[in-house]
């Protein structure tokens, strides 16, 4: 028999400890300098992308064929690509299209994926057997065979995306969520919540799942950066997001060819990516931090 | 049922609680280790039952069996006379608590005090809005809780603290009987006596019923009317507290209370050890289970299994000993410690 | 050998906290002759584990020594490094509370115990072999020879902390120093452990300190005992003297609020209060908000642990109070 770590005496009655419901996460989250960098970082290019049709000098779509690949100047700060289009503006509006198409592609993934491993963790049996076959399945295959596959039967352009991801990606949130629901399940606060009589989609929704989607929340963020990583390696495969609509892949392989004698063009959009997805990393470390439970 | 257990109290008030032949076991490779066998026991209302025992004993597997979070094989627990399935209705299973052992790992962490017990009143119909609001103020001064608790998390509570509030919930729904697995043993000294003052408080001014697990000898006494000692999943001794302690009638039950270290006076100079360790629930020995370790032993001990039986002339006792109506002291010999030496004495 | 085997003299340690340091262990001294047990008696915070590592030399990291001596057969010891773990060896040995994890699950209990006078005290194979399954027997562990090769998790409880116990006497040491080791285990086991220890007491002559939360386990094992509060000692002296007439009201809460087995029912009188922050101790004794005896003075100045006489008495007690005489009987 091995009895838990002695604790310490009890406070006088009357005494306490008072304070906000949320200061767990908000204080955790401010001093994690992870969190901090990471919600700076996304945040800015989140806000660029919110703001574009204010902060872009020039429309992305706009053509000059009497000012291709000119340089850095005072009128098109980052230089203009093979058609006149002036980068700055193409690289902001970029970042709203690539941002969306990785957010919205991780939703489906996320909600389904995180609900199968709810299910199959608490329930287990025949069901959850079944389920984790499929999951072993669908991991083993090569997504971007799939998605390019997919992207030949469907189309090009974002809808291959959202297809390939709603059903490939969410076996990683069922496998995560499934593992810490197994232990949940165990729990001895679980334990009363259903000998107090709840009914289980309460036991569920309230005792188990708060306790088991952290991991997923967090991975969701690196999802996004994968999503993002997947739509801009479409896009330079021209698979991807079709022009004239700015897409970070399309301006790097639209600028591949200039590669010696205007790096900016392939490189910058490649510098773009690589900065959200730091920021979206360093965001989900810091949530890792932050989400800890209250105390 | 061969036995009935008388209960303490003058008034025959009928059993909250009986449980009957229970049988436990669990699969262990190709094996079944039998954790609980043939135990049976009632509660009465307003009485508090200790069981009591060491690891392996089975107590703890009876207790989530009473509150319906282990199937037995066999057997059955009443509740006000009522047969519980073995899939609990809602009801059923408000009628019986369970206050857990370790109070860091018995609240959701990342539910209110407030939203947790809120949840229970509301979802049980005992009380919406205001009035349950009410209601959980209520249960946390019972508990000797400030109001202000309500908005914390688990998180900003002691042990000590968190144990009332684990007493507090089980107490939400209004239950029938409250089983309590090791409240104390995670808390520290000073704490524990709180918690038991708790519980015998709660006894007196509610009258609930308790059945409360320990390897806590002394915290048994001060909170238990009756007790019911276990070895290797059975019942060898159970009656009054303090008779059974102070004249206990099967060998185990008084080398368990030799072993017990004593605060308040020095250890007498000689006692009786037990030796070795408790064997192995999956190859148990033959005849008595307790033969291989007992200072009484003889050779009838080996063949043939003593049952729970009365004691002769104590009334409310029983114990699975052949010699169950000799008291001890006239018969333990060996083998016994040695008064301790000191450089100075 | 007449003077004392360890004495240990002011020794203080801190611990970090977050940017925060406070003393989690504060000026505490105390000897031991061989063949003697000590016990220390606190609870969680009290600093009494700490107490130990620091004697072992064994500090955790936010841990830091700040000052005082230990000294073996009256010669001082270094407190950290290389030169610390070499001085110890064969002369000082600790065994833990938890045995599960003060063994090695993945190598047999027999090649666990015999590394050490193979290692340690450079003794051959065959001799290690024979001197392990002495003490495997030494300890009590049956049919040793058997046992040599189980792994731990084939042992219970009991078996194991025996194994530690053997590991620890494996450098044949003079002093024991024991963090709790039977808390974790059933009453009945705890007894045959404390026995055990007695015995190898008595037998080796070894000098024990035992630290616990637990009063009577140290009045069954320990001759002396200091009841530890904040830190501090706050009352030391003969065991079963010290617990039917203490001279601290810590001593006195403590006796007041542990259940024991021949109470008369009601008898629990938990102490007021609650166990004070480390980082934010009272002003003065660090007792005192929670002592029916505090008078002013004791909100400002420390009380130094100091001899104290006792009605009745025949050996010397000190306490930390400036209340003494005032403390009732339990």
């Amino acid at each position: 028999m091995s009895s838990p770590p002695r604790l310490d005496a009890d406070p006088a009655e009357g005494e306490s400890v008072g304070g906000p419901r949320h200061v767990g996460f908000w204080r955790r989250a401010r001093r994690s300098p992870s969190f901090i960098a990471g919600a700076l970082i996304t945040g800015a290019i989140v806000l660029v992308a919110i703001l574009a049709p204010v902060l872009s000098p020039d429309s992305p779509y706009q053509l000059n064929l009497y000012h291709i690949l000119a340089g850095f100047s005072a009128s098109h700060p980052l230089g203009t690509d093979q058609l006149g289009r002036d980068v700055l503006s193409r690289l902001i509006w970029a970042a709203r299209t690539d941002l969306t198409v990785g957010v919205l592609a991780v939703i489906f993934p996320f909600c389904f994926g995180t609900l199968i491993g709810t299910l199959t963790g608490y329930f287990g049996g025949v069901f959850d057997t079944i389920v984790m076959r499929i999951v072993d399945v669908v991991i083993a295959f090569p997504f971007y065979v799939f998605v390019i596959g997919l992207v030949f039967v469907v189309g090009e352009g974002t809808k291959g995306i959202y297809i390939a991801f709603a059903v490939v990606d969410w076996v990683v949130y069922a496998r995560a969520v499934r593992s810490t629901t197994l232990v949940v399940r165990e729990s001895d606060y679980v334990a009363a919540a259903r000998g107090g009589g709840l009914s289980t989609p309460r036991v569920l929704f309230r005792h188990v799942l708060p306790n088991t989607i952290t991991q997923a929340v967090v991975y969701v963020m690196n999802d996004i950066v994968l999503a993002i990583v997947a739509v801009v390696t479409l896009g330079y495969l021209g698979l991807g997001i079709q022009p004239p609509t700015p897409d970070w892949g399309t301006m790097i392989s639209d600028g591949q060819p200039f590669i010696t004698t205007h790096w900016e063009l392939a490189t910058l959009p490649g510098i773009a990516v690589v900065l959200t997805g730091l920021g979206l990393s360093l965001l989900g470390d810091g949530l890792a931090d932050a989400l800890r439970p209250p105390s | 049922m061969t036995h009935s257990l008388e209960s303490t109290h003058p008034i025959d008030t009928p059993s909250v609680l009986q449980v009957r032949s229970l049988n436990v076991s669990f699969p262990v490779g190709r094996r079944r280790l039998v954790a609980v066998e043939d135990v049976s026991f009632e509660l009465a209302q307003g009485e508090s039952l200790g069981l009591v025992g060491e690891s392996g004993c089975g107590k703890t597997t009876v207790a989530r069996c009473v509150v319906g979070l282990q199937r037995p094989d066999a057997g059955e627990v009443s509740i006000d006379g009522a047969v519980v399935a073995l899939a609990r209705s809602r009801a059923e299973r408000r009628a019986v608590q369970l206050v857990f052992q370790d109070p860091f790992s018995s609240l959701n962490p990342r539910m209110s005090i407030g939203a947790m017990l809120n949840e229970l009143l509301v979802s049980h119909d005992l009380a919406h809005g205001a009035r349950a609001e009410q209601r959980c103020r209520e249960l946390l001064s019972l508990v000797g809780l400030p109001a202000d608790a309500l908005a914390r998390y688990p998180g900003s509570f002691s042990g000590g603290q968190r144990q009332r509030i684990a007493i507090a919930r089980a107490l939400a729904v209004e239950p029938r009987v409250i089983v309590a697995d090791e409240p104390v043993s995670a808390l520290d000294v000073s704490v524990q006596a709180t918690i038991l003052e708790l519980f015998a408080d709660l006894r007196d001014r509610l009258g609930i019923s308790l059945v409360m697990i320990s390897h806590n000898l002394a915290a048994v006494r001060h909170v238990c009317d009756r007790v019911a000692v276990m070895y290797l999943g059975k019942l060898v001794e159970v009656g009054v507290t303090s008779d059974v302690f102070s004249d206990p009638r099967h060998p185990y039950t008084r080398t368990l209370l030799n072993a017990v270290p004593h605060v308040r006076r020095d250890p007498p100079p000689h006692r009786v050890r037990l030796e070795g360790e408790p064997p192995s629930p999956l190859s148990r020995p033959t005849g008595c289970s307790f033969h291989p370790r007992c200072p009484r032993a003889e050779a009838r001990c080996t063949l043939e299994e003593p049952e729970l039986l009365d004691v002769d002339d104590l009334r409310g006792r029983e114990a699975a000993c052949h010699f169950r109506d000799e008291p001890m002291a006239a018969t333990l010999t060996l083998p016994t410690t040695e008064p301790r030496r000191f450089n100075g004495s | 050998m007449s003077g004392p085997l360890l004495e240990i003299r002011d020794l203080s340690v801190s611990v970090a906290r977050g940017d925060a340091r406070f003393a989690a262990v504060d000026a505490v001294s105390f000897s031991v002759r061989a063949g003697d047990a000590f016990g220390i008696v606190g609870e969680s915070g009290s600093g009494k584990s700490l107490t130990l590592r620091a004697i072992m030399a064994l500090l955790p990291s936010a841990a830091r020594l700040e000052g005082g001596e230990v000294l073996l057969e009256g010669r001082v010891l270094s407190v950290t490094g290389r030169r610390a773990r070499v001085e110890r060896r064969a002369r000082v040995a600790m065994v833990f509370q938890d045995p599960l994890s003060a063994l090695n699950p993945v190598r047999t209990i027999g090649q666990q115990v015999a590394e050490v006078p193979r290692r340690v005290l450079g003794r051959s194979r065959a001799e290690s072999r024979r001197r392990t399954i002495e003490l495997l027997g030494l300890v009590g562990i049956p049919d040793p020879v058997r046992r040599y090769d189980a792994y731990p998790h084939q042992l219970s409880g009991g078996m194991r902390q025996r194994v530690a116990i053997a590991m620890a006497l494996a450098t044949e040491p003079a002093i024991l120093l024991c963090d709790e080791p039977t808390t974790a285990l059933d009453v009945t086991v705890q007894a045959q452990v404390l026995d055990l220890i007695d015995k190898l007491r008595v037998e080796l002559e070894l000098a024990v300190v035992f630290v616990s939360h637990d009063l009577g386990v140290v009045r069954e094992l320990c001759e002396n005992v200091a009841v530890m509060y904040a830190g501090r000692f706050v009352e030391v002296g003969p065991t079963s003297e010290l617990l039917r007439t203490p001279r601290h009201p810590y001593t006195l809460g403590l006796l007041r609020a542990v259940v024991d087995l021949d109470d008369p029912i009601g008898f629990l009188r938990p102490i007021g209060g609650t166990l004070p922050d480390p980082l934010h101790l009272p002003a003065g004794c660090a007792f005192h908000p929670r002592c029916p005896l505090a008078s002013p003075e004791c909100a400002v100045i420390v009380p130094p642990l100091v001899r104290v006489d006792v009605p009745h008495a025949t050996l010397p007690r000190e306490s930390a109070c400036l209340h003494y005489e005032l403390v009732e009987a339990p």
